[in-house]
């Protein structure tokens, strides 16, 4: 008997716990880390975009979230740029209110980071300071979190808007414009002879950049009788090799801050293409530090080489990727 | 001796002076509408100490995955005549730059999309020695032309498995993290800019990561990857990685998402280091209270144990449990009792 009134008190008050914590949820909490920015606070400026970041409380399926902006004047058809932390919606406005809508609710954790970013908003037409009233709520419109007033925004005619473009830039920089090799046959240090040519590259393109090389003829070329050759090492990065030796022009290429090719590893030399070829790649923005790609051309002759000017054109190509 | 020398080292002649070219595009798309005209500049810089001339062609340009971009050798037909690149030659003076405005003249129909102008920039040089070394910039323009559009993007998320001694079990990773790799593709008949996440959860311990990926291109039949991680909170934990990859439906005031989940238990190396030292030490200590308690070998020689009743296979079957119940046999027991110990 006594272990029957035992249990019962404990049901009893475990089911009392859980009411007062059920009560205690519903209970809507406010946003934490509420922020908000524009790209423009020009009285009826228009193709503004605006940034809204927050952190949820309570956890809760989030069926929308409404940006009540206050004052009045607000305009404009609302774009989704970005969503992080809340699921695939679509947007409109309704007077002073943005209601992003959840194509399909799920459950959100409290204390995950949201950041939506609505382009194509118009300001108000009258100056002064604004504020967004953000809320959470569940598809069928209940609250979870909120409203939580943002930060304050000042729109005004008087003020000076500041717009700063960056454009998407890529620096090139070769150290050498030509080269001339003096080559004897007769001495080992003039019959083997390299020259480096070291390229820098800058960029903020978040992608990186691609470099790539070829030149115009079938290896060094002469305008002698017969146009004579000295033939490229290989047929090109895919056949790199150790240095031979005999009449052979070729190149390899070292990096830093870039990847060189893996076919150069090993100082593995290969001979320039006309059509081209990728030697070295960066997948990211080099950043303010200069990227460094050094490609050595070597020439060696012996006493089967013609005697005679040999000339190339060498033509390194960089192109930013896309982000 | 020393003027051998000096000729070696005067052999190689390289004109002086290195030769930078910057070049400069929007970093956003264009918009334009489909037979509009409109001005789109570029800037060609000289961040050197000499002048530059420079050429600007228009060149076809393709794109690759992960954001590569190639150019080509001819103008882009669909660009042919739509688009005057200055004809002539331009200098640049030191520490100076041009600003190029190519006018464009989009045709009457073009369907919405992002359209890729490229073009390159190649400095005339002066033949001066056998070999002439030309760097040239490759670069290309967006043009988005506006409206409703079909863009379609598949993903798929692999996490990496342990393998040990050529067994690999699925869901478990031996290490520290989780890594993985994450492919998002265009299988659309449009080019697509996507954002999205990767969020990470540790159970137990909780935490929650959000890494975000940035407002990224895939041109169409394309892919993109990225490298997905995730950190249990414990030595020993399961980590759920979920990716969201998010793009514009047909209009930008709506957006489509993909899901991805995984979910991996991750075990350091040094959990499985512990257990095996505690295997270790638990089989030792357990022979070691098990070699005290049996009698030596010659003693247990010269006193045999009684064979006790039942068949063979009885005694195979029970005689371990046979000796515990056994009190009847007690003068068997031949080993000292260990204070504390207990008799099995």
């Amino acid at each position: 008997m006594t272990r029957s009134i035992r249990a019962l008190t404990m049901v009893v008050a475990v089911a009392g716990s859980m009411l007062a914590f059920g009560t205690q949820a519903a209970q809507a909490a406010a946003l934490t880390n509420v922020s908000w920015t524009v790209t423009n606070n020009q009285v009826s400026a228009t193709n503004v975009t605006y940034s809204y970041s927050f952190k949820t409380a309570t956890a809760g399926t989030i069926g929308k979230i409404t940006f009540a902006v206050s004052g009045a004047g607000l305009g404009g058809t609302p774009a989704i740029a970005k969503n992080y932390g809340i699921g695939a919606g679509t947007v409109a406005r309704a007077g002073q209110t943005i209601t992003y809508t959840v194509t399909t609710p799920v459950a959100v954790a409290a204390g995950i980071p949201i950041y939506i970013e609505f382009s194509g908003m118009t300001n108000s037409s009258t100056a002064g300071s604004y504020t967004t009233t953000i809320t959470t709520q569940t598809a069928a419109s209940a609250t979870i979190d909120g409203g939580t007033a943002s930060n304050t925004v000042t729109l005004a005619a008087n003020n000076t808007a500041v717009t700063v473009t960056i454009a998407k830039s890529l620096t090139f920089t070769s150290d050498t414009q030509s080269y001339t090799l003096a080559m004897d046959p007769s001495l080992p240090a003039l019959a083997d002879q390299t020259q480096a040519v070291v390229l820098t590259v800058l960029t903020n393109a978040n992608s990186g950049y691609t470099l790539t090389v070829s030149d115009n003829a079938t290896g060094l070329q002469s305008s002698s009788t017969g146009n004579p050759v000295i033939a490229d090492v290989s047929t090109g990065k895919a056949t790199s090799v150790t240095w031979p030796g005999g009449d052979k022009f070729g190149y390899t290429v070292a990096a830093t801050g870039a990847t060189a090719d893996a076919a150069f590893s090993g100082s593995k030399y290969a001979g320039y293409v006309n059509a081209g070829e990728q030697i070295a790649s960066h997948s990211v923005a080099t950043g303010a530090t200069p990227d460094t790609i050094t490609i050595t051309n070597r020439v060696s002759i012996d006493y089967a080489a013609q005697a005679g000017d040999y000339s190339d054109v060498v033509i390194y190509t960089v192109t930013p990727n896309y982000n | 001796m020393c003027v051998s020398t000096a000729s070696a080292v005067a052999a190689t002649q390289a004109a002086a002076g290195p030769r930078p070219l910057a070049v400069s595009v929007p970093a956003d798309p264009v918009p334009l509408a489909p037979g509009k005209t409109s001005t789109i500049r570029i800037r060609v810089l000289n961040p050197g100490t000499r002048p530059v001339t420079v050429r600007i062609t228009g060149r076809h340009v393709d794109l690759g995955d992960n954001g590569a971009v190639s150019i080509g050798t001819a103008p882009d037909p669909l660009w042919n005549g739509r688009i005057q690149f200055p004809g002539r030659t331009i200098t640049i003076p030191a520490q100076n730059y041009v600003n190029v405005d190519l006018t464009v003249h989009m045709p009457e129909k073009l369907d919405p999309d992002l359209y890729f102008v490229g073009f390159l920039v190649s400095p005339v040089v002066t033949p001066n020695g056998q070999v002439q070394v030309v760097n040239e910039i490759g670069s290309f323009f967006t043009i988005d032309v506006p409206g409703p559009r079909v863009r379609k993007l598949t993903a798929d998320m692999n996490l990496k498995r342990s393998i040990f001694a050529g067994i690999s079990i699925p869901g478990v990773v031996i290490g520290n993290r989780a890594d993985g790799v994450l492919h998002v593709r265009n299988v659309g008949t449009t080019q697509v800019r996507f954002w999205g996440e990767v969020d990470s959860a540790s159970a137990p311990g909780g935490g929650a990561g959000q890494e975000r990926i940035d407002k990224s291109l895939i041109p169409r039949g394309h892919v993109r990857t990225f490298i997905v991680v995730g950190k249990p909170a414990w030595p020993i934990g399961f980590v759920t990685l979920t990716a969201r990859i998010f793009y514009p439906g047909q209009t930008e005031t709506s957006t489509q998402e993909i899901d991805l989940s995984k979910r991996v238990l991750v075990i350091s190396p040094w959990v499985i280091l512990a257990v095996v030292v505690l295997l270790v030490l638990l089989v030792w200590l357990w022979r070691r209270r098990r070699k005290r308690r049996r009698p030596p070998s010659g003693k247990n020689r010269r006193n045999p144990r009684p064979i006790s009743p039942g068949t063979p296979a009885e005694r195979r079957s029970f005689g371990f449990r046979r000796r515990v119940k056994a009190p009847a046999e007690k003068p068997e027991r031949i080993s000292t009792p260990v204070s504390g110990g207990r008799y099995r």
